[in-house]
């Protein structure tokens, strides 16, 4: 399993749930600017674990 | 715990469209684009070794246009609707939803969050609601889940744990 970028983080908090939870937020953040700049998700895919677990053609 | 019933008013959801590898786009009768993506947090649950469920964040931004011009257009929730729809499909799929505060407004994204959920859910889905509390700030999130994922119970009871820890040092 990937967990790109987890270790970036720095946080007071040694809870597991406000790690994650802390991450989320600034993944969403960051990926949200880049977006709204016009930036392409492509460029930053190395950074996030990106994934499409769905099929919306049905295969 | 949440099991809701299905909306008599279903709304046609708007076109999706698939333009690169990582996401969904769909635009709005107003001209707003929405980009929708998820990613993975298979690891949320990771001192939970019982938990083998994929686990995925969900998340949507307004990539042009602004949503507060139109905040009444139901079809964005239907939109929301019919991609959770296909993303159960898969029933052991996990997704945690989380609302950004960047703004204050994490409350205004819970309450449509769960409009959404109320308004589309046709009985097959959990919603279990959250409050981390992380260094002070509020973290609203909720976890959707199938009725019918085998690990319901298990996976319920982690993700109230890990938000009624998050404040823990």
């Amino acid at each position: 399993m990937l967990m790109k970028n987890k270790d970036s983080i720095t946080t007071s908090t040694s809870s597991k749930g406000a790690f994650i939870f802390k991450k989320m937020i600034e993944d969403k953040k960051a990926i949200r600017e880049h977006i709204q700049k016009g930036g392409k998700i492509a460029d930053i895919k190395e950074k996030f674990d990106f994934v499409k677990p769905l099929s919306i053609t049905g295969k | 715990m949440q099991i809701l019933k299905k909306s008599s008013t279903l709304l046609s959801p708007y076109q999706l469209q698939e333009n690169d590898e990582y996401s969904f786009e769909f635009i709005t009768v107003s001209g707003i684009k929405y980009k929708i993506y998820f990613l993975d947090y298979s690891y949320m649950f990771a001192d939970y070794p019982h938990i083998t469920c994929p686990v995925y964040s969900f998340n949507i931004d307004a990539i042009e246009g602004s949503p507060d011009e139109n905040q009444g257009d139901a079809r964005v929730g239907a939109t929301v609707s019919f991609v959770m729809n296909l993303f159960f499909k898969k029933i052991d799929n996990v997704t945690v939803y989380v609302c950004d505060s960047m703004d204050e407004r994490q409350y205004a994204r819970k309450r449509k969050f769960d409009l959404w959920f109320y308004s589309y859910n046709d009985g097959s889905l959990i919603k279990e609601d959250g409050l981390a509390i992380v260094e002070g700030t509020e973290i609203y999130n909720a976890m959707l889940l199938h009725k019918q994922n085998k690990q319901l119970t298990e996976i319920i009871l982690a993700f109230k744990e890990l938000n009624e820890r998050a404040g823990d040092k």
